[in-house]
């Protein structure tokens, strides 16, 4: 039998209006023309009058009234959804929204909920004109308490507005072109791409291509613009350029952690919007990269539709609105502009068109496009002579020393802390015979000033004393943004408990010698913690806000890992209903994964909860950091020699520790003792983690 | 190349002489699951191959090891 289609966007938000009606009988719904047999200017509400006639209003032209009576609802304790008919029109519910709706949260004393969710129709291409074609977000950015969605192909637009009334006040912004295309299904996107959420249902739409191969490029974009952006990505392919897209769902306030490990890795990152520019979201995100993101990537490109009103005639319309060419050749040529394909007019290493010696960044070697100047060897201005060490580079491998191409005095182009592109200019050495004083205004053109005098040249042993400082790579800036984050956000408390290992560990010896297989104790201990999820369920999520838990529908559990090359917390999946064999694969996949630094995004994103192993002997009690937005940690500390009394006779035994760092907000001490001494019964009875 | 028994040793930090067909998980205390992992991709590094997850989990000693090198050819 023929598979049914997908559903349209239209489709899936009409049957999403339809299950919240269902599912919440204080929900309102008010808008213009909404009542069937119309169903509204795009039919996204059709059905529903017939269906809920006492719910579902439709209300005089006044766009203002419509959003101060769901204010009102919403204050006496109902749901309410607004449509307005098009986005544009929600600058006349501007200040109901701005003074209302948004302040009335924190404004009363108290934490007052406001489930109104203001859905607008948005977007151009359609030849509406200036007043009926826009892209209303920009205006609405930045509101405290008032978050911004977006419609996608990527995501269950049930999800979004369930999320939106139950933490609203909110926005949904629905593009018009999307109604009308289907929802992609079953992580599918084309012949060459697939995608996964990241942060679950409601979080980042990230799409890869199917046959791997990291990121030349990320560009981000709203749901939106997602199609556009698709078909960029497949132009920028057939010209050999790697893109992976990232669509989030809720625009703001935007929450960059799930997704900063991939961004940080690429070696550009572009924001497309069909905004007009100026004070957009895409410069907003932009910004948000770039200062979470500093000395790590380039300022990220922005791409934003041309700076006019929207015009009706369509070949007009065209040149406005951002398009699929345009991101096409904007991050073609970004991007080339960032490999090192050196065009002709760029000075090279050994040129003599000056009267210096250029110094540009040579090759060193075939994976990065950039490198990091850590640090110069001699001061600007000081005389450097020729195959001296000069500068050190940080490569995504290793930090490289760099010798002068020549002998002269140095004239430093790009700092330390700076990044250099490949056959970038470094540095020029410029001849001994130009007294710094002398040199002549103007002489190297967008050269520095002159160089300070220096003494003569000394090179010696203290030619090179710097200050001793490390640079920390990239895995572990990615490391410190999470951790960092977590000590901000949680107030985490701490229990542990003392177990004997001797049982499972013979257990395990007998299992991995009937199988051929190693396994253990880390697997074993996974397992434990997935087969506890049904008696602690509320240990097993995210905390929303402060008065909400997600719980997880299943045990997908991260573990750290760090083989000497940063950690990496990859996320076993499914680990209640897998076998213990399967686990054991996936965590040595992860082990030697984590030993080559090749982990994908979606391997590292998305678990409930997450163990530290910390295996080696002698390591007594490890406290760790509780992963936002995840509740709780587990730490298994490395095996302890002790002595205990069986029978009154002291035998020697093994032992560890079961640590559990958690989010008191959400989990108490009790639960979480119970928790652990779960996992130490496991451990003393392995059987019962059998297969 | 390196021998095997070299490399073992070598990233065990034990005598050479102390290792034999045998040594491997089950019997070296010292070969740890992190060990583990750094035999394999020094095994990886130097006789050129690649190991599958589960070749890694089932290579538990130096017999093992040079068993699965040999098949892949690489002994010769």
């Amino acid at each position: 039998m023929r598979e049914k289609p997908a559903p349209r966007v239209v489709e899936a938000l009409n049957g999403a209006l339809h299950r919240l009606f269902d599912e919440r009988p204080r929900l309102h719904l008010l808008g213009e023309d909404i009542h069937d047999p119309y169903g509204g200017a795009f039919k996204v509400t059709r059905g529903l009058s017939t269906k809920h006639p006492d719910r579902v209003l439709t209300t005089p032209l006044s766009e203002s009234g419509i959003t101060g009576v769901a204010a009102g609802l919403a204050l006496a304790g109902d749901q309410a959804l607004v449509e307005i008919m098009f986005g544009d029109f929600a600058a006349l519910a501007f200040d109901h929204i701005l003074n209302l709706i948004s302040k009335s949260v924190t404004m009363y004393g108290e934490q007052v909920p406001m489930p109104v969710v203001v859905r607008c129709p948005v977007g151009g291409t359609r030849g509406y004109g200036p007043t009926h074609s826009q892209s209303v977000q920009k205006y609405f950015l930045g509101i405290p308490n008032l978050k911004l969605y977006e419609t996608s192909p990527f995501h269950d637009p049930y999800v979004l507005l369930s999320e939106a009334l139950d933490h609203g006040p909110a926005m949904l912004f629905e593009d018009k072109v999307l109604y009308t295309r289907r929802l992609f299904r079953d992580d599918v996107v084309d012949a060459h791409h697939r995608f996964t959420l990241l942060a679950g249902p409601a979080g980042w739409a990230h799409m890869s291509p199917i046959d791997g191969g990291p990121a030349d490029v990320v560009l981000l974009c709203p749901g939106g613009m997602a199609h556009r952006a698709i078909e960029a990505v497949n132009l920028l392919r057939e010209r050999g350029i790697v893109t992976h897209l990232l669509v989030p769902a809720r625009l703001h306030p935007l929450d960059l952690a799930p997704v900063l490990p991939l961004i940080t890795a690429a070696p550009l990152v572009a924001v497309a919007e069909e905004s007009t520019e100026g004070g957009t979201w895409g410069a907003d995100v932009a910004a948000r990269i770039h200062g979470e993101a500093r000395q790590r990537i380039r300022s990220p490109l922005l791409l934003s539709s041309r700076d006019s009103v929207i015009p009706t005639a369509r070949h007009l319309e065209t040149m406005v609105l951002l398009d699929a060419r345009r991101i096409t050749e904007a991050v073609t040529e970004a991007h080339s502009g960032r490999t090192g394909d050196v065009p002709a007019d760029r000075p090279v290493e050994g040129s003599t068109a000056t009267t210096g010696v250029l110094f540009a960044a040579p090759k060193l070697n075939t994976n990065d496009t950039t490198y990091l100047v850590l640090h110069w060897h001699a001061e600007d201005g000081a005389y450097v002579t020729e195959d001296t060490p000069l500068v050190e580079v940080e490569t995504s491998k290793a930090v490289e020393e760099i010798a002068a191409p020549a002998s002269g005095r140095l004239r430093v182009h790009v700092d330390a802390g700076g990044e250099v592109a490949v056959g970038e200019l470094l540095a020029e050495l410029l001849p001994d015979e130009l007294p710094p004083a002398s040199a002549p205004e103007g002489a190297l053109p967008g050269a520095r000033p002159a160089p300070r005098p220096v003494p003569e040249p000394t090179p010696g042993p203290e030619a090179g004393r710097y200050p001793r400082t490390r640079t920390l790579d990239r895995v572990q800036r990615a490391t410190a943004a999470v951790v960092s984050r977590a000590h901000r956000e949680v107030p985490a408390a701490f229990t542990a408990i003392e177990v004997r290992i001797d049982e499972v560990m013979t257990h395990l010896r007998r299992m991995s010698a009937a199988t051929g297989a190693e396994v253990g104790l880390p697997e074993v201990i996974v397992k434990a913690v997935a087969a506890a999820r049904p008696a602690f369920p509320h240990l097993f999520g995210s905390l929303r806000d402060e008065r909400t838990v997600e719980l997880a529908d299943r045990a997908d559990v991260g573990v750290t890992l760090d083989a000497g090359n940063g950690l990496y917390t990859p996320v076993l999946r499914d680990c209640a209903s897998r076998p213990l064999a399967e686990i054991a694969d996936d965590l040595m996949e992860f082990r030697l994964k984590a030993l080559r630094g090749e982990f994908s995004a979606s391997e590292l994103s998305g678990g409930a909860i997450t163990v530290s192993l910390n295996p080696d002997p002698g390591v007594l009690l490890v406290h760790p950091i509780v992963m936002w937005p995840q509740l709780c940690m587990i730490s298994v500390g490395g095996p302890l020699e002790r002595v205990s009394l069986m029978d009154g006779v002291p035998v020697p035994c093994t032992a560890t520790t079961l640590g559990l760092a958690y989010d008191h907000r959400a989990v108490n001490g009790r639960e979480a003792t119970a928790f652990l001494r779960t996992l130490a019964g496991a451990l003393r009875d392995p059987e019962q983690l059998a297969d | 190349m390196t021998e095997l028994t070299e490399l073992v040793a070598g990233i065990l930090l034990i005598p050479v002489a102390e290792v034999n067909e045998e040594t491997g998980t089950a019997t070296t205390a010292a070969w740890s699951s992190l060990q583990h992992v750094r035999i394999i991709a020094r095994i990886e590094e130097t006789y050129g191959v690649r190991l599958t997850a589960r070749e890694a989990r089932t290579c538990r000693s130096v017999g093992a090891l040079r068993v699965m090198l040999d098949e892949k050819g690489k002994l010769r």
